[in-house]
């Protein structure tokens, strides 16, 4: 794993942590031939054991060399995305989204993509534990098995969707009648369901069809990275923005409202920094706005609507609530409000009734039943309650970690260490492994059978593409282990359950015959959820809000105390994943900040606080208190900090222990989002943030132009410097072969880093670790350069994914020594590694900055486990050579291997880069010049395309497409106010 | 019987002297060591100027003919790879190494000219062992006379040299022909 | 003439007995003291170089942006030393300055010991040193060849040569030195090592004449390696396209540069070495003061230089050209190191319109030595502060040195010295030969003017 700093180190080691990582070859070889002869073996079998599926039925068997697509879904916080994972040979080693699943659509999330380093943990748990000391399972399956009926048995779990799942735990109610499940994640979604039950009665869920809305308002609301539907919502918006293919285009309009900046307000055409706890009053602003404008919903109690009437705006954000207001009013039916998870339950109901008045439920927003099981069951307090009476007995905890990620004041350590006996099954021992009695390690979903539904309800399976490397169970045999199963099989399970979901009636054929169709598309096809009539019970509801705008009113505009608001990490999540290197070392769509995170805030608290960036503060809160690095952050709101969760880690991995701070102590049961009355010091301390971009203003360099829409109709082509040809010496060249190139709009690039890891994965691409971070030496062949326009407060962001450029008439080529980077005939910018002598000198003359140099051997010693990941087209670059971006010359030469075996040509939109596969709004598009019709070619004819540092007359194959946002016509526009 | 005679001689402006005198009484073989390069004694002896320059500029002049020629065979002829859009054969971009090794050439034919013409790397040397010989390389100045006629009368010889001004006059070791 | 460039007249034997009897004298305290000190730098290079090659490029500060940094500025900068030396034994002797006689041998020695360290670090800096071959046509299987219009096979090319017809150069001239030594050499030991060396010389007049003309032609064909090696080294950043770089006055700028480094490297040897050996009467201020004044000269184009390329960068309108030359260098990253070259290589040569600064040893010594930081920081600013403001903000960063870097640099300064202080105990570090032959031509204009005199 990556070299620490030494204050990285933590400072006590997991058990087993002082073993050698990794198993030995032997032990892995038999693993992978193994899984590889039940992949495809399989299908010859008579009696087929665990037979896997893969996504094309034509070449079910093995050749050695030739990858297998299996269809799999990937569960976060309960909701299933459908996953594509290629596996080489029986080794998985590349996750895809799959175009077919509603929830991916193809796309995928940085997350995902690095799911399958989180399979090749070296640090993941190897054996059963019983007080820290090695035990066996069948002694925990005996424990199981012997445990009374009434035997206060809890479960505490990740929200669940899973019908699987929720009939076993059926089966295991009939054991243990008094059994409970309370289930908890650290971004939790009851707000939500409970202003759904506010507004319609019962926790409905909301489907957003944003490629249908005009305009969209997102309150606080990361819908483009950081929600359950993110994926596949992305491709819509994309979908809907793409409108913009001329000058004379429509792309909507997109107004957001956040605290900091995220991927959705880095794209936002209208955008106001604002503190989460100030978002209540603004939605209620809103409502009042659209009532005055005589919108207001049928039979609004009176005195809300007289409460609303004159209800104060939020200060920072008058002109934008007035301007937003009108676009919504404007546009009745062709709109979405939606609000972020954290916010109050009165806000989404605010929302609801928003939406309501203008008539977008039932067209850009459907309501259906909630994917989860029981989204408003019992949680972690009541659980701890029940502890504290002494009611719970035995205690399992499975996936979550609870003793990390939980608020400190429900006092949950107390309560455990009142439970006699306590289990804890996960990936990794974590800071709740060792507070238990028991522990098992958990199977990865990549080792294990099971289902989910998406957001949308659509079931999803589970299949795994290797046997479970450390041994370890899967969450639903744990589960069928309490229900009298003694050695269950997840596999069995799945097809039990699965035949008599289908059973009744159709002959046992067909039903094998649709199970097999339906794990080979990795889901059941229209088995998402229908949607419900939108009823509001607006009376009720009306008077249930009254009240929250009276505290809302009292809040709004109140300056301090100074709030904290804590979010998801765009790489690491809740810290669930934070021993997974590529996402530790991925910078975060905005700061570009690696390796842990720090204390966020505007320029304006900045500056009164005295305060710069990397400068410890210490942020108290009633008692409690965390110091962390201060990053001032433009667009921040003011009078707010803002910190991502998923830091300091206290164990769960070498990689993750003691990286970044833990935002844990400052959360509190009641406001786990956001807070109001948080206290920064500076401590006169300072510690290095490991960030990837020093510098994210143009120095009125036109680097990514952008502009408003109505400049660009008024003026299409004001790219015009930027593209066209150029006065040269040099002879052309002819020629050969379909000519590769990529077209990058960047107008709905939303940063959200997706395409960095699925590079890494694809292309063996190794970390560097904190820090080689700071020393300027981070190896991504992919980063995403965010440019900074416009004043620090209200700033637009453009996001450029850089990459090599593929020049055509390359400065790097004519400066190397030895004819290692050369030009191919397609066009491609070559480099031949194992000619390379790292003289750096074709580093130094590319002025895109995209080469990459093996300072040291970071290969080399990565733990086996780590190697199994590698791809094996890809060679792994040796120390002293440069590397770089090659437009994934090994996909482009396979499709090229085969179109000469069929005796034809690449056809269009055959050969897909890692980064496009990868990328949610498909903003990335490659392609060969000669595929006229395909995106990419038809993208780069678009008036507003223009090459990157076009003057040097390097001539790329990368074209990009300008920014163009479409701010309301009565707001100041920002574009041309680029001062630096 | 000796045939050679060796004459210690106190400057070089005396060994000239004596060098065309000697050359009036009709001694053809003579040969002078001096410390330090003396135009003069050159003169006297009648040597003509070195014809070094032209070998030199031959090596020079192939050296960097060859230079050219490899760049040409090897970056435009065997293997033209496209490098940056730049075209094959880049006479431009030839130039340098090309001058570099005809100097490099040119220097090495000189120095090799040196030791070859100027009679060095010899291993047996037939004035060296004279006696008091090491003088000739801080400041004495000699001169080797060739006695041409065998019988001859060596005590003429010697008083000759003595007349002229030699310091000593000593018989070099026989070296076997 | 203001300073006779021989004090004195002594005889041929005198002569000899000075300049060739220091290989005989056994060295002193402070010699030894000197001599430990630069070998434990040594030792350090030789630590510091294992590190390097056997852990890899990244012990060093370099990153991305800034992927060259001391590797390549101390190459810069010790190939630049050099120039001096050869400036002096060729161009000089083809001008026939006479004054030169007595400091060539020592410019040249300086030059081949620079050269050395130079050398160094073209492997040095490579990703994998163990396959620089490759950078040489050798007959590979492979059938691929340099890459002939980059600029470090130029590079290579152009140090080789310079490399070699400098040791011919310098070692032509000792041959006859190297036979004095033999004849006088007081041991056997010492009589047949330099014997040896000496190649048979026995001072045969047809020898003289092909050993003048080939000296002269060596001076000849060093003369254009004077302009061409550093105007090679130069294009490593002109055919660049960085801001900084891509400019067209780098080659005289470079040329003047390296001279300039070069006279003042010449005299932070001489003055110590003159001072030690009590050599004023052969090394007269003379000598002091024609380095003083060439420095001077080379320092003024120098400064040219520095005009010209912020003029070039304002007129260019090039915008990462201007941030480069008036953001960057005077208050970037680093920027200390760019005042404090034009301080150094502006400002202190000017001292040299002075007479007496130019004749006082103490001056001068003092002033070599900043001319020579300043030289080294010029190297820093053009590469490392270039490299540090590139096209793409988003990938500036600055530059910090390891302590490799710092060893490694020292280091090649303790070789250097070392080198020196071997080369003046065992070699004649004064052209003796030459010395005799100026003498006899003075000892003749002087009889002739006494004769004019007196008839």
């Amino acid at each position: 794993m990556p070299p620490r700093a030494p204050e990285e180190l933590p400072s006590e080691f997991a058990p087993g942590a002082d073993q050698r990582p990794g198993l030995d070859r032997r032990e892995l070889l038999k693993l992978t031939a193994a899984s590889a002869a039940l992949a495809g073996l399989g299908a010859c079998m008579e009696h087929p054991h665990e037979r896997i599926m893969p996504r094309s039925a034509e070449a079910p068997e093995q050749t050695p060399g030739v990858p297998v697509e299996y269809a799999t879904s990937m569960v976060l916080d309960g909701f299933a995305t459908g996953h594509v994972v290629k596996a080489m040979d029986g080794r998985p080693i590349k996750v895809e989204g799959n175009p077919e699943h509603p929830a991916s659509l193809g796309g995928t999330t940085a997350l995902g993509q690095a799911s399958i380093l989180e399979l090749y943990d070296p640090d993941r748990a190897r054996g059963v534990l019983e007080r820290g000391r090695p035990a066996s399972r069948a002694g925990l399956a005996r424990l199981i098995a012997s445990l009374p009926a009434q035997s206060g048995l809890w479960f505490l779990l990740y929200p669940q969707s899973s019908p699987l799942l929720v009939e076993l735990l059926a089966r295991v109610r009939r054991r243990h009648p008094s059994a409970q499940v309370a289930t908890d994640t650290p971004l939790d979604r009851r707000a939500v369901y409970r202003g759904a039950s506010m507004a319609f009665g019962r926790p409905l869920e909301a489907q957003y069809r944003f490629e249908r809305a005009d305009v969209v308002a997102a309150l606080d609301a990361d819908f483009l990275a950081a929600m359950p539907g993110s994926v596949r919502w992305s491709r819509d918006f994309a979908a809907r923005r793409r409108r913009l293919a001329g000058p004379g285009g429509d792309p909507g309009r997109l107004h957001v409202a956040e605290p900091s900046p995220t991927p959705t307000g880095s794209l936002a055409d209208h955008r106001v920094a604002l503190r989460a706890g100030d978002i209540g009053a603004l939605a209620a602003g809103l409502l009042a706005e659209i009532v005055r404008g005589g919108r207001a919903p049928a039979g609004l109690p009176p005195e809300l609507v007289a409460r609303l009437a004159g209800f104060p705006a939020p200060a920072p954000a008058a002109a934008w609530l007035s301007a937003t207001a009108r676009d919504l009013a404007r546009s009745p039916g062709r709109a979405i409000v939606l609000a972020g998870d954290r916010q109050p339950a009165e806000t989404h109901a605010l929302v609801h009734l928003i939406n309501q008045a203008l008539g977008n439920l039932g067209e850009t927003i459907a309501l259906t039943e909630p994917a989860l099981h029981d989204p408003l069951g019992p949680g972690l307090a009541e659980l701890v309650r029940a502890a504290a009476a002494g009611e719970v007995q035995t205690l399992v905890i499975a996936e979550a970690n609870p003793l990390y990620s939980a608020p400190p004041d429900l006092g949950l350590e107390r309560a455990l260490a009142r439970i006699p006996l306590t289990i804890h099954a996960s990936l990794h021992e974590n800071e709740t492994s060792r507070a238990c009695t028991w522990f098992l390690p958990l199977a990865h979903s990549l080792e294990s059978w099971g289902d989910a539904r998406a957001y949308d309800g659509t079931l999803s399976f589970i299949q795994p593409l290797i046997r479970p490397l450390h041994g370890g169970a899967s969450l639903v045999e744990l589960l069928a282990m309490f229900a009298g199963d003694p050695d269950p099989s997840g596999h069995a399970l799945l097809r039990d359950r699965d035949r008599r979901a289908r059973g009744e009636g159709g002959a046992a054929r067909d039903v094998e015959l649709a199970w097999e169709e339906d794990v080979r598309r990795g889901f059941s096809l229209h088995s998402g959820f229908p949607a419900q009539p939108p009823r509001l019970d607006i009376p009720a509801l009306g008077a249930a809000l009254v009240p929250a705008l009276a505290t809302a009113r009292a809040r709004s505009g109140a300056e301090e105390p100074i709030e904290i608001s804590f979010a998801p990490s765009h790489a690491v999540h809740d810290g669930r994943f934070a021993n997974i290197g590529w996402l530790q070392e991925l910078p975060r769509p905005i700061t570009k900040l690696t390796w842990g995170n720090a204390a966020q805030l505007g320029p304006g608290l900045a500056a009164r606080l005295g305060v710069d960036s990397g400068d410890v503060v210490r942020l108290s809160m009633d008692g409690r208190a965390i110091e962390a690095p201060a990053l001032i952050v433009p667009g921040h709101a003011d009078h707010a900090v803002s910190l991502e969760l998923g830091g300091g880690r206290r164990g769960g991995g070498q990689v993750a222990a003691g990286v970044g701070v833990d935002a844990g102590p400052l959360r509190s049961a009641a406001a786990p989002g956001f807070a109001r009355g948080v206290r920064v010091a500076a401590t006169g301390e300072r510690r290095a943030l490991a960030i990837t971009q020093g510098e994210m203003r143009a120095h009125g360099r036109d680097l990514a132009p952008h502009t408003t829409l109505a400049a660009y109709r008024a003026d299409p082509s004001f790219t015009r410097a930027l593209r066209g040809g150029l006065p040269t010496l040099l002879p052309g060249r002819s020629a050969v072969g379909p000519q590769w190139a990529m077209t990058i709009d960047t107008s709905i690039c939303s940063g959200c880093s997706a395409c960095v890891v699925a590079c890494q994965a694809e292309n063996n691409i190794p970390i560097v670790g904190r820090q080689g971070v700071l020393d300027h030496r981070e190896m991504h062949w992919l980063r995403i350069d965010t440019t900074l326009c416009g004043s620090a407060d209200r700033p637009d962001f453009v996001h450029q994914p850089m990459l090599c450029q593929h020049c055509q008439d390359a400065p790097c080529e004519y400066v190397c020594p030895v004819n290692a980077t050369t030009h191919s005939p397609d066009g491609l910018n070559e480099m031949t590694y194992n000619r390379c002598i790292g003289t750096r000198f074709c580093s130094n003359n590319c002025p895109y900055k995209v080469r990459r140099f093996n300072w040291f051997d970071y290969t080399g010693e990565q733990a086996e486990t780590i190697q199994l990941q590698r791809n094996p087209n890809v060679t792994v670059r040796e120390r002293g050579v440069m590397e770089k971006c090659t437009y994934c010359v090994q996909r482009i030469r396979a499709v090229e291997i085969q179109s000469r075996i069929e005796r034809r040509g690449p056809r269009p939109g055959e050969v897909v880069t890692a980064c496009q596969q990868a990328c949610p709004t498909g903003a990335i598009q490659f392609g060969a010049l000669e595929h006229a019709g395909t995106p990419m070619v038809e993208w780069r004819r678009e008036p507003r395309r223009y090459a990157a540092l076009h003057e040097l007359g390097t001539r790329p194959r990368t074209m990009y497409l300008a920014r163009i946002t479409n701010p309301p016509a009565d707001t100041a526009d920002t574009a041309d106010t680029d001062n630096d | 019987m000796a045939e050679r005679l060796m004459a210690e001689f106190a400057s070089g402006a005396g060994l000239a002297a004596a060098i065309r005198a000697l050359r009036a009484d009709g001694h053809r073989r003579l040969e002078a060591y001096t410390p330090v390069a003396v135009p003069e004694v050159e003169d006297a002896l009648g040597q003509r100027p070195s014809r070094l320059p032209y070998v030199v500029f031959a090596g020079g002049m192939a050296g960097a003919g060859l230079a050219y020629f490899l760049q040409w065979l090897l970056v435009a002829y065997l293997y033209p790879i496209d490098v940056g859009g730049r075209p094959p054969h880049f006479p431009l971009a030839f130039l340098i190494i090309t001058f570099e090794m005809g100097v490099l050439a040119a220097a090495l034919t000189a120095f090799a000219g040196v030791l070859v013409r100027g009679r060095l790397l010899r291993l047996v040397d037939d004035v060296q062992g004279t006696e008091g010989f090491e003088s000739a390389s801080r400041d004495r100045f000699w001169l080797e006379v060739h006695l041409d006629r065998p019988d001859g009368d060596e005590r003429a010889a010697r008083d000759r040299l003595a007349g002229l001004g030699a310091l000593r006059v000593e018989r070099p070791p026989e070296v076997p022909a | 003439m203001a300073h006779p460039i021989l004090i004195g007249r002594p005889t041929d034997a005198e002569l000899g007995e000075r300049l060739l009897g220091t290989t005989w004298r056994p060295g002193g305290r402070g010699w030894r003291v000197a001599f430990a000190v630069s070998g434990a730098f040594t030792v350090l290079l030789a630590v510091c170089v294992t590190y390097t090659v056997t852990t890899g490029i990244g012990v060093w500060g370099n990153m991305i942006p800034v992927a060259w940094a001391f590797g390549i500025i101390n190459f810069v900068w010790w190939i630049g030393i050099g120039h001096a030396g050869t400036f002096i034994s060729a161009i000089l002797h083809l001008f026939e300055q006479r004054w030169r006689t007595s400091i060539n041998r020592l410019a040249e020695a300086m030059t081949l010991f620079a050269v050395i360290q130079a050398a160094l670090f073209p492997l040095l800096h490579l990703g994998r040193p163990w396959f620089a071959y490759w950078l040489f046509p050798y007959p590979s299987q492979m059938q691929v060849w340099p890459q002939v219009k980059s600029a470090l096979p130029w590079d290579a090319a152009a140090v080789t040569t310079y490399f070699t017809v400098s040791l011919l150069f310098w070692y032509l001239g000792l041959i006859p030195d190297l036979a004095a030594l033999r004849d006088g050499a007081p041991t056997r030991r010492r009589r047949i090592i330099y014997g040896l060396f000496a190649l048979g010389w026995n001072g045969r007049s047809s020898t003289w004449r092909h050993y003048r003309t080939a000296y002269l032609i060596l001076a000849g064909l060093a003369t254009p390696l004077v302009v061409s090696v550093h105007s090679v080294v130069s294009s490593d950043f002109a055919i660049g396209l960085t801001p900084g770089w891509h400019s067209t006055i780098f080659p005289p700028f470079f040329v003047a540069g390296a001279i300039f480094s070069g006279f003042a490297m010449v005299l932070t040897l001489v003055i110590p070495t003159r001072a030690v050996f009590r050599l004023h009467d052969v090394i007269t201020d003379r000598h002091l003061d024609n380095c003083a004044k060439l420095t001077l000269v080379t320092g003024l184009v120098v400064a040219y230089g520095y005009i010209i390329e912020f003029f070039i960068a304002w007129y260019s309108g090039d915008l990462a050209e201007m941030q480069q030359f008036y953001q960057a260098r005077p208050f970037g990253p680093g920027n200390a190191v760019f005042w404090i070259m034009l301080g150094c290589n502006l400002v202190v040569p000017q001292l040299f319109w002075s007479r007496r600064v130019r004749t006082s040893p103490l001056l001068l010594f003092a002033a070599s030595l900043l001319i020579n930081v300043g030289m080294w920081s010029e190297r820093f600013v053009i590469i490392v502060m270039s490299l540090q403001r590139e096209f793409l903000p988003s990938k500036w960063a600055g530059y910090a040195p390891t302590w490799v870097d710092l060893g490694i640099l020292s280091g090649t300064i303790g070789f250097f010295t070392l080198l020196f202080l071997c080369f003046l105990r065992v070699l004649p570090f004064i052209a003796a030969h030459e010395m005799k032959e100026l003498r006899h031509q003075l000892a003749e204009e002087h009889g002739e003017r006494a004769e004019a005199h007196h008839g």
